[in-house]
């Protein structure tokens, strides 16, 4: 994305997991993106539709809930809105390296913190979680 | 709730922040930007379920804004008992455009549509309100 003096690029981050998507949202505020969070396809693309909120690229698991496929919500975009560039990643580790690179040629053409530190992060806190579901259990 | 497990999270900054809980994903992020444009920290969730989700990691959190008709298993009333049983130091608010229950444990009840000023208002005086209670009592919240 060609970025240009004073523009604030915005960024669509899709993902079902709260904490996935709260920490890289997160990470890519850092790097002077505005990020709109969505947790499904459905809300993905009630952004997408909506000119007015002016999407320049998304960032979506693979395995992002809702009634379509984010591959499904990838070729819809690819027809609705060309202009934006709908980026896919099947884990983690890929979210968080595929947020790094938009780091690199963001706002401040850098990524703030390694993209192992963000995934390590988003790991210890789902495995926080997790292990307070198993002590409930 | 279980005991928070704090974790420092890689950019943790020392904004006040709110937890936001809206289903409305185009409100949700209205609301958001114009309480991060006014320097605070925001997370959001869609729901109860992930409005708990964000309050078990233990985050620091100032405030919990929440709609009040949501889906899922708890609606915004309902969310707010369970957040001041736990936590009751912190303060919560609820949005909506309508009030369907007269009674509910939350601090304040903001009506929709709210000017972003009159939003930005009511926030910072309850933030305000939990510093100062925080002072008064040292390790609350």
């Amino acid at each position: 994305m060609a970025q240009q003096p004073g523009d604030s690029q915005r960024l669509l981050v899709v993902d079902g997991d709260v904490l996935v998507r709260h920490v890289i949202s997160d990470y890519l505020r850092t790097c002077g993106y505005i990020v709109i969070e969505a947790a499904t396809t459905d809300e993905a693309a009630t952004v997408l539709d909506d000119k007015t909120v002016g999407v320049d690229a998304a960032l979506c698991d693979a395995e992002a809930p809702g009634s379509r496929s984010a591959f499904q919500l990838r070729a819809w975009a690819l027809q609705r809105c060309p202009e934006v560039q709908v980026i896919l990643a099947g884990s983690i580790e890929a979210t968080a390296g595929k947020a790094a690179e938009l780091c690199e040629e963001g706002p401040q053409l850098r990524r703030p913190y390694d993209p192992q530190s963000v995934t390590d992060y988003i790991k210890r806190i789902i495995g926080a979680r997790e292990a307070g579901r198993l002590s409930k259990a | 709730m279980d005991k928070a497990v704090v974790i420092p999270g890689p950019g943790e900054s020392h904004n006040p922040v709110i937890l936001l809980v809206e289903d409305d994903v185009l409100v949700r992020f209205t609301t958001a930007d114009i309480l991060r444009e006014a320097g605070f920290d925001v997370l959001e969730a869609v729901d109860s379920s992930e409005a708990l989700a964000l309050l078990t990691t233990g985050h620091p959190l100032d405030l919990v804004l929440t709609d009040i008709r949501m889906p899922g298993h708890m609606d915004g009333v309902q969310l707010a008992s369970v957040i001041k049983n736990t936590r009751p130091n912190l303060p919560v608010a609820l949005l909506s455009s309508h009030l369907e229950s007269a009674e509910h444990q939350a601090d304040v009840f903001i009506s929709k549509p709210y000017q972003p000023d009159r939003l930005v208002e009511v926030v910072k005086r309850l933030i305000g309100a939990e510093w100062r209670s925080n002072l008064a009592i040292p390790n609350a919240s």
